[in-house]
């Protein structure tokens, strides 16, 4: 942005001292060259760690066969996921939990944004040092955590049996339905924060001019959040849902350390099955490959979507 | 004077990288275990060879036991075996996945040790192409620990618990929860057991030709239909994880548990219930189907890769010494494989925390009594996909078609 400017005004200046610029291209060049040369150290190492396996990996989808016995198999790993129940099982739970935990996360995430930016409200540092916090935890660590308040022996049903709620243990992780609640629990309480932040920035770049207008103007709360702060945070909410729905594509610490995919596959991702897949049983690397390229297509089939619809100009 | 920093640094890294090169001696052997009672194993292994060599130096890692066979799998499949230790803690239960579909990269050990000398159930584990390639450690052969003291509570003694069936095992079970209000069983997901039972019937899941067989098998039906009893007679302890599973035993929240000897270095953690535990023989699921099974259990094996193979062959022969097995029974309270230990004093000793039975003796007679079966290498696809066919009878689904689906599920992994 500022070379730019500064470039504009020299060849503005230029004829006007009437000496005609020997090669101005050149010059242009030359910086675009600088700028290259800047970029170019991360670029090679984004091209060689990111793009050459995803290259190598597509090479991979297409090949079929145990550990390294692989030989050339065109679409058939592509088609032969459509009959395997796992896959669909898999597929079927990790779009419930974007489905479901994303707008439970981001509404929350918004929610707790607009409260902790108040800023008659005391001690928010702290609030939103606390709400940030969990960010920090591994996600291992958070899982074990987890499993441990929602274990049969946990502190959950420690709590209950002791306070006489209930008199046998709760089994959480044996039902479909409160193991994935658990999963989105824990995934609500890891990157809940994270969003936050991204929305407090947001905030903070609104001006306060408008509120104050539109509160001389007689607007209300609910019509200041939803007619200036909604319509502000367009591109924050654009952002955080497409950072969300990669991540709950790649979702995978937490079902592996809390449900191990279980109850009967109610919980299991596609980066667990992938996994399964490579390190379980007999490594099948081309159709794990191929599980690797459904979750990549989806993902950039929904950035592509929400940036359609969130994003017109 | 960052150019001078960074100059220093670099200087540093490279000597620490020329030295970590050159401390690697041809005297030097490194060795990959998991933790608790292989690990003090490995530990005491290594303190009694090095006294005996001492120009040899062993390096002894702690890796977890599924992060030992994902590296190891990801050096197999790279064929970069660089950071790989030259002896490693193997699970049994993976020996075949490596041996078939990774050929050529384990040591074969015949030459240097008489196998007919070790239990022929872990043998047969680690038999590959008339080859044998993993040196079998800790006796893996199923018992039922049970607490003394709960059992007499309800009137019972550790011989009514012997010979028996599922069905009275249960039975038994309710009476002694009535009394005292613990667990007759405890559990994790299951998994264990399903193991030990399906070896209880002298079949594993596979046809001759390799196929996934589980709905036509009596002894995978009889297992699930076991499960599903024991489930729903609300005597078990059902654990979250292995933690707690541990834990209940220690604490005195269950009366029983059934698996691998290998326990009982878990159950000795308590040493205040010394005198109160008793073994005896697994129950059996029923006419047909037997009393001794094995399930977990691991062998050593020597990488293909190293350097340095004479001096693991020699390292791993200090398992046959008659020193080292004597304190893995008596302080690990684990029973060696190998077969001329049972000759040990200390086998047939009596054993202060199982209230003065012999149980090591028995152990080696229950190894001896494990039905040998031919395992193949889809374990863990079966493993996988058994414990959804238990959790969907749990859910309701039938017996017949929930193995119909981890029938059709694993041959579908296999078929490729």
């Amino acid at each position: 942005m500022c070379t730019s400017l500064r470039f504009q005004h020299i060849r503005e200046v230029l004829p006007m001292i009437n000496v005609r610029p020997r090669r101005p291209i050149s010059l242009e060049r030359k910086t675009q060259r600088i700028g290259w040369m800047f970029i170019i150290p991360a670029l090679a190492l984004v091209v060689l760690t990111h793009f050459y396996p995803m290259f190598e990996t597509l090479l991979l989808s297409l090949q079929s066969g145990k550990a390294n016995n692989l030989k050339w198999a065109g679409m058939r790993n592509y088609v032969r996921l459509f009959k395997d129940a796992t896959f669909l099982a898999a597929l079927e739970n990790t779009l419930f939990y974007l489905v479901v935990q994303i707008p439970v996360m981001l509404s929350l995430a918004l929610i707790l944004a607009v409260l902790v930016n108040d800023r008659k409200l005391k001690g928010r540092g702290i609030y939103r040092t606390l709400i940030f916090l969990p960010a920090v935890t591994s996600l291992a660590s958070c899982s074990i955590i987890f499993l441990r308040l929602f274990a049969n022996d946990g502190y959950i049903n420690t709590l209950l049996l002791n306070t006489g709620v209930i008199s046998e243990y709760i089994d959480f992780l044996a039902n479909k339905w409160s193991a994935r609640a658990i999963i989105i629990l824990v995934m609500t309480w890891r990157w809940t924060g994270t969003n936050m932040i991204y929305f407090l920035s947001g905030l903070q770049n609104i001006d306060d001019s408008l509120y104050e207008a539109a509160a001389i103007d007689g607007a209300t709360g609910v019509q200041a959040f939803t007619r200036i702060t909604m319509p502000l945070l367009k591109p924050t909410l654009l952002l955080t849902t497409i950072t969300s729905t990669t991540g709950t594509m790649k979702l995978f610490d937490e079902v592996y350390n809390i449900t191990g995919g279980g109850p009967a596959n109610g919980t299991i991702t596609l980066s667990n099955y992938l996994y399964q897949l490579c390190f379980g049983g007999v490594p099948q690397y081309g159709y794990a490959s191929a599980i690797a390229y459904i979750i990549f297509l989806i993902a950039a089939l929904l950035a592509f979507i929400q940036m359609k619809v969130g994003d017109k100009e | 004077m960052k150019k001078l920093l960074s100059l220093v640094l670099a200087v540093a890294l490279l000597a620490t990288m020329s030295m970590a090169a050159l401390a690697e001696s041809d005297k030097e052997l490194t060795v990959w275990y998991s933790g608790g009672v292989n690990g003090k194993a490995i530990r005491k292994a290594a303190e009694l060879y090095t006294t005996a060599n001492p120009d040899v130096t062993i390096n002894i890692e702690e890796v977890a036991t599924s992060d030992r066979e994902t590296r190891l799998t990801v050096a197999l499949s790279s064929g970069d075996m660089s950071g790989m230790p030259d002896v490693t803690l193997f699970q049994d239960y993976s020996s075949q996945k490596f041996l078939q579909f990774f050929p050529g990269n384990f040591v074969e050990l015949s030459s240097a040790f008489d196998f007919s000398q070790f239990a022929a159930d872990k043998v047969g584990y680690w038999t590959y192409d008339g080859g044998v390639y993993g040196l079998p450690f800790d006796s893996a052969a199923s018992a039922t620990f049970a607490r003394l003291d709960y059992l007499e509570a309800a009137g019972y003694t550790l011989d009514d618990l012997k010979g028996i069936t599922w069905d009275e095992f249960i039975e038994i079970g309710l009476k002694v929860k009535e009394a005292t209000g613990k667990y007759m069983l405890t559990e994790t997901n299951y998994g264990n057991l399903l193991m030990v039972l399906v070896k209880s019937s002298g079949k594993w899941y596979f046809n001759e030709d390799g196929t996934a067989n589980m709905i036509n098998n009596p002894g995978v039906v009889a297992a699930v239909e076991t499960i599903k009893k024991l489930h729903e007679s609300g005597i078990v302890k059902e654990n979250s994880d292995w933690a707690s599973y541990i834990a209940s035993l220690n604490n005195g929240d269950a009366v029983c548990t059934v698996t691998g000897n290998w326990i009982l270095g878990s159950i000795v953690g308590a040493q205040d219930q010394s005198g109160k535990w008793g073994m005896t023989n697994i129950p059996s699921m029923g006419e047909g189907f037997g009393h001794y099974s094995s399930n977990g259990g691991s062998s050593w094996v020597i990488l293909e890769s190293s350097q340095k193979k004479d001096l693991a062959k020699d390292f791993l022969k200090i398992f046959t010494d008659d020193t080292f097995n004597t304190f893995v029974i008596n302080e690990l309270a684990t029973v060696p494989t190998y077969l001329p230990a049972q000759n040990l004093d200390c086998i047939k000793a009596p054993y202060a925390f199982t209230n003065g039975q012999a149980v090591f003796a028995d152990i080696m007679d229950y190894t001896a009594k494990t039905p040998v079966i031919e395992y193949g290498p889809f374990n863990s696809e079966v493993e996988a996909n058994m414990l959804v066919a238990v959790e969907e009878v749990f859910a309701g689904k039938s017996v017949a078609d929930a193995l119909q689906t981890a029938e059709e599920t694993v041959n579908f992994l296999i078929e490729e």
